[in-house]
């Protein structure tokens, strides 16, 4: 067994050695800390009064990534395997990819399509916004005549 | 198992110097493939949780998803335990590294380390949970207390718990304390002149659109988790314009309610002189005056009154009325005649006209009793539920399915932590060399991967 576990650790026994050195480690760690702190000044006030929400939420999705790709790269050592790692994440992405686009037509869209009824029993922002994200909204929060059927009814 | 093989298969490769290498599976230790094989199962089910919640969000009906300080989520924190996982995964690498150079005391502390950065990460997860549920924030009821929105059936089953709380109190055996008889008072008002008040302003309205201001701002003043532009509060100018409406109301209703005050207690007056006269005729028994008085009185006293609440003494009055009425039979007859009428007449004029003028400024004093708490409540940062503990049922627009998701991805990360801590903690007795340092090598990549998935729950959950 002992041969058999050391004899693939040779195959790739090369890069062992070669990206060792904690250093490196330290400065992807630092590099982590660094996008989460980026990530982190969308919290503020002074960023969301001058960054439109889609684009800090384009940034902050890039930044997951870069994040993501770090620790997959360096702390995962993607980036000194051999070419196996492509074969078992490449399809698992796409996998993944494909799931969340299946899922859209369906569930992302399902506002869309909602009977009177369900309408009429489903959330509702109310006449004054109770979020923050009232600013990305707009567009139909108003167009559901679905008020004030209480007063009516109640004759 | 790798075999070493020359090819015989391919005959243009049939160099004798070049040697290949057969091998019947990737070129890995066999715990690293499965690991990696587990891994990619991992990702399509973290991608399938993530994508779900995305998904649902961006679909939700617009404008209603929460955001974070609607259900108590405290961004820092949120960032504090990022920064915990990243810093377990330096530590896990740090563990291997020191495992490779035969360094296992040292791959040891660092393994310490990283159950120590996860177990901190979970007690964080657990402080968070416990933030929402002593909020009532639950994934479904019966513990939830969310609302879909601010509709007749809020108002009824805010009105329930309200009336259930208030019974419960008037019902509990002993003394109350100071506290708890304030409390009672407080759900008295609040059931009255708030929640009450609010469905027959809704059920009564003219305009659709008033009905649903009323409803909104008593969801509104229940729950909000931060403070609107007053300029821009609709539920501040519904309060507010009630407020005055009514002030204005009451100046009229007293405006009219004053003269017949003063025509009822005319009628007082005259049924007090009857009475005096009565006794008169009791203290000297022959007195035919008397009884012609009362036929005079009885004459014009047709269009008097009485009345309860603030009424002087009628009652008492009649029902002395007839013990010394003996043989001078008709005048005294005569007169207790005249005085029950006066006080029928009384009772009719308070029920007919003034009591609905005085039931209804009854009622538009209560609300204004405490229309300014409402005042105050709407336009403070936070709702009565947070500023008073009150755990009333609250509107949070697809604060359920916001419930629902965030409790899916959180706990199916923590359920990866702990799996992660069991590990370390199995782990921690074992001394790590070059030999060995492969488990390391496979649970690090076990806790990258939990690491990262985070990375990408952090900013979904807490910061859009």
């Amino acid at each position: 067994m002992d041969t058999a576990t050391e004899q693939p650790h040779d195959a790739h026994g090369h890069d062992d050695h070669d990206h060792g050195g904690n250093g490196k480690y330290i400065m992807v760690f630092i590099a982590l800390c660094v996008l989460t702190t980026a990530s982190f000044l969308t919290f503020f006030d002074f960023w969301n009064e001058n960054i439109p929400t889609n684009v800090s939420r384009t940034f902050m999705m890039a930044v997951s990534c870069m994040k993501a790709f770090l620790v997959m790269a360096f702390f995962m050592h993607l980036i000194w395997e051999a070419n196996w790692k492509y074969v078992l994440t490449i399809p698992a992405g796409m996998m993944s990819i494909f799931l969340i686009l299946m899922l859209v037509p369906d569930i992302g869209c399902r506002y869309q399509h909602y009977s009177y009824e369900r309408l009429h029993h489903s959330a509702d922002p109310g006449s004054g916004s109770h979020g923050h994200g009232a600013h990305h909204d707009g567009e139909h929060a108003e167009d559901h005549g679905h008020d004030g059927h209480q007063g009516e009814h109640s004759h | 198992m790798a075999h070493d093989k020359k090819d015989h298969g391919h005959g243009h490769d049939d160099h004798a110097h070049i040697q290949l290498e057969y091998q019947p599976a990737l070129p890995l230790p066999k715990g690293k493939v499965f690991l990696w094989l587990f891994l990619s199962t991992e990702i399509m089910f973290f991608a399938a949780l993530i994508g779900v919640y995305v998904v649902i969000r961006f679909g939700a009906p617009p404008g209603t998803w929460p955001s974070p300080h609607d259900v108590h989520l405290v961004e820092p924190i949120g960032a504090f335990n990022t920064f915990v996982l990243i810093c377990s995964s330096v530590t896990v690498v740090l563990a291997l590294e020191a495992a490779k150079n035969n360094n296992s005391s040292s791959a040891r502390s660092w393994l310490i380390a990283t159950f120590l950065l996860g177990s901190v990460f979970l007690l964080v997860k657990m402080y968070e949970y416990n933030s929402k549920f002593t909020h009532g924030i639950y994934p479904a009821r019966p513990h939830s207390l969310v609302y879909e929105k601010s509709d007749v059936y809020y108002a009824a089953a805010l009105r329930t718990e309200v009336d259930s709380r208030r019974a419960a109190l008037e019902n509990s055996a002993g003394e109350l304390s100071e506290k708890e008889s304030e409390k009672l008072q407080y759900y008295g008002t609040m059931l009255e002149h708030v929640i009450r008040y609010a469905e027959r302003d809704a059920a009564t309205a003219e305009d659709p659109a008033e009905a649903r201001a009323a409803l909104d701002a008593l969801g509104f003043v229940v729950h909000h988790s931060h403070a609107l532009d007053p300029a821009d509060n609709p539920h501040l100018a519904y309060l507010e314009g009630d407020q005055s409406e009514l002030q204005l109301r009451k100046v009229a209703l007293t405006r009219e309610r004053a003269p017949l005050l003063q025509q009822r207690r005319a009628l007082q007056e005259e049924e007090a002189k009857l009475l005096e006269q009565r006794e008169a005729l009791d203290d000297a028994p022959a007195a035919d005056d008397a009884s012609a008085a009362a036929d005079e009185a009885e004459g014009d006293g047709c269009q008097d009154e009485p009345e309860d609440g603030e009424a002087e003494d009628d009652g008492g009055g009649t029902a002395v009325a007839d013990p010394p009425a003996e043989e001078e039979v008709s005048p005294a007859e005569q007169l207790d005649a005249a005085i029950a009428a006066k006080t029928q007449e009384i009772v009719d004029f308070s029920t007919e006209k003034i009591d609905p003028l005085s039931s209804e400024l009854a009622v538009i004093e209560g609300r204004l009793g405490v229309l300014p708490e409402l005042i105050e409540a709407a336009k403070a940062p936070q709702g009565l539920n947070d500023s008073h503990h009150l755990r009333l049922p609250m509107v949070i627009p697809s604060g359920n399915m916001w419930a629902s998701t965030y409790f899916l991805l959180t706990g199916f990360h923590a359920i990866h932590v702990v799996v992660g801590l069991i590990v370390f903690a199995l782990m921690l007795p074992v001394r790590y060399t070059r030999t060995n340092a492969g488990t390391i090598e496979n649970i690090g990549l076990y806790w990258h991967f939990v690491d990262l998935v985070w990375i990408f729950l952090f900013p979904l959950l807490y910061l859009f």
